[in-house]
């Protein structure tokens, strides 16, 4: 059941991406990306490589619809990676907790402070791989900065508004 | 040996990540050009008919700018075609040769399914793939200049790499003078390429034509590809820095047409 769950939040997340926020963004600078929202969201309880596995496939689907095979998929493995390491840090006795991550389970502060962590994380990534280029490190910064507080307005206006 | 096994258990975790990352990179790297397999795509059937069916109901609510479009565009290409008629004429009295040189060119009309222009490395994705006969490296254009290059082709979709690529290089020419050189795009604008190798001797005005050189296959001589917007040059320089305002609108393009070589293609080297 719970498995069901995830996949058609997966979905959901997955066609609000690719249909609605892919066609909006600031120049070259702002792009939302906010389907790392399901990685983030996901539950404590799955197994560290499992969780990365979905992250490759989170980003595999994105790669393909974006032609940028690769790239998404070192980004959400990255966090992936990163996530429960964070979150063991960011919250106490952070087992206990069965449902999916968010501000109702971890708390306000805690949930802001790893989605802010994360979505950095994961976008500098993605445009530094994108870029490839030390030259452009002053873009990759300033995309990494714009994009990801669009990417976070999202985020956090959608889990500080769902009650 | 029982270390070993530990070691990896322990760190386990870290492996498989690394093992994965490692992946990706295979990826992004055997990708990292422009070659693209059709499949791995956004030319692969699932993503382009969903982008068909969301471009198909946008259309709808665009009917009227686009039977504007139509209109403007007809009667350009009527005037064009007398133009053209007597051009013909008056050269196939004394060279025959040349015009069958223009009529080596096929256009396939296609519809752009999905575009980017924000990426570093943008694409588009085109409704037509190998049962029109579609093929890599074809040249697509649209009715105000170069597009791009065919990079992958699927059965019904493909893809297409178009100048602002920043792997993609174009060869065209000035118009004025007939210099050649190339574009490169540096992941900024999208509507402005920079035009490389034009020597320090060569004069570049602002407001030149640069048009397609020929030299390829790939594309016909002489379609448009933009206009010169600034150029300088320094005491060190050899060559000009020049940028060129594209003639293709990327954030409004909705048909295009891709070009196919009748006469057979070389052996590539």
């Amino acid at each position: 059941m719970t498995f069901l769950r995830e996949i058609g939040r997966l979905l959901l997340v997955f066609a609000l991406q690719v249909l609605l926020f892919d066609h909006l963004y600031i120049g070259s600078w702002g792009i939302v990306m906010m389907y790392i929202l399901f990685l983030i969201n996901l539950p404590v309880r799955i197994p560290r490589w499992a969780e990365m596995l979905i992250g490759l496939c989170v980003g595999l689907m994105i790669d393909v619809w974006h032609s940028s095979l690769g790239i998404h998929i070192a980004a959400c493995v990255a966090l992936s990676f990163v996530r429960p390491l964070l979150l063991s840090k960011a919250v106490q006795d952070i087992e206990r907790i069965k449902d999916n991550i968010s501000i109702q389970t971890i708390g306000r502060i805690e949930y802001t402070k790893c989605a802010v962590i994360l979505t950095v994380l994961h976008h500098f990534i993605v445009f530094s791989l994108e870029t490839w280029n030390i030259q452009f490190w002053w873009i990759v910064l300033l995309q990494t900065l714009v994009s990801s507080i669009m990417t976070l307005c999202i985020i956090l206006g959608y889990e500080y508004l769902k009650r | 040996m029982r270390n070993l096994l530990q070691f990896l258990a322990r760190y386990s975790n870290f492996l498989i990540f690394l093992i994965l990352e490692v992946v990706a990179f295979i990826l992004i790297t055997s990708t990292h050009k422009y070659q693209h397999s059709a499949v791995w795509s956004s030319a692969n059937r699932l993503a382009a008919g969903t982008e068909n069916i969301m471009t198909t109901i946008g259309d709808y609510f665009r009917l009227q700018q686009d039977n504007q479009r139509l209109a403007e565009e007809n009667a350009q290409l009527r005037n064009q075609l007398i133009a053209q008629a007597n051009q013909l004429e008056a050269i196939a009295e004394r060279d025959s040769q040349y015009v069958y040189s223009q009529l080596d060119w096929e256009y396939i009309p296609a519809k752009v399914v999905r575009i980017t222009t924000h990426n570093q490395h943008n694409y588009l994705t085109i409704n037509k793939g190998l049962r029109d006969s579609i093929q890599v490296d074809m040249g697509v254009v649209s009715k105000d200049g170069v597009v791009g290059i065919v990079s992958a082709v699927g059965e019904k979709y493909s893809l297409v790499v178009p100048i602002i690529h920043v792997g993609m290089n174009l060869s065209c020419r000035l118009k004025t003078n007939n210099y050649i050189g190339r574009t490169q795009w540096n992941g900024m604008r999208y509507d402005e390429v920079a035009l490389e190798d034009i020597s320090r001797h060569v004069s570049v005005n602002v407001g030149d034509t640069v048009v397609t050189s020929g030299l390829t296959n790939v594309f016909p001589e002489g379609i448009m590809v933009g206009t010169v917007l600034e150029t300088e040059i320094t005491e060190n320089d050899n060559y000009h820095r020049t940028k060129l305002q594209i003639a293709t609108d990327y954030k409004s393009i909705k048909y295009v047409q891709v070009i196919r070589n009748r006469t057979p293609y070389q052996e590539k080297e």
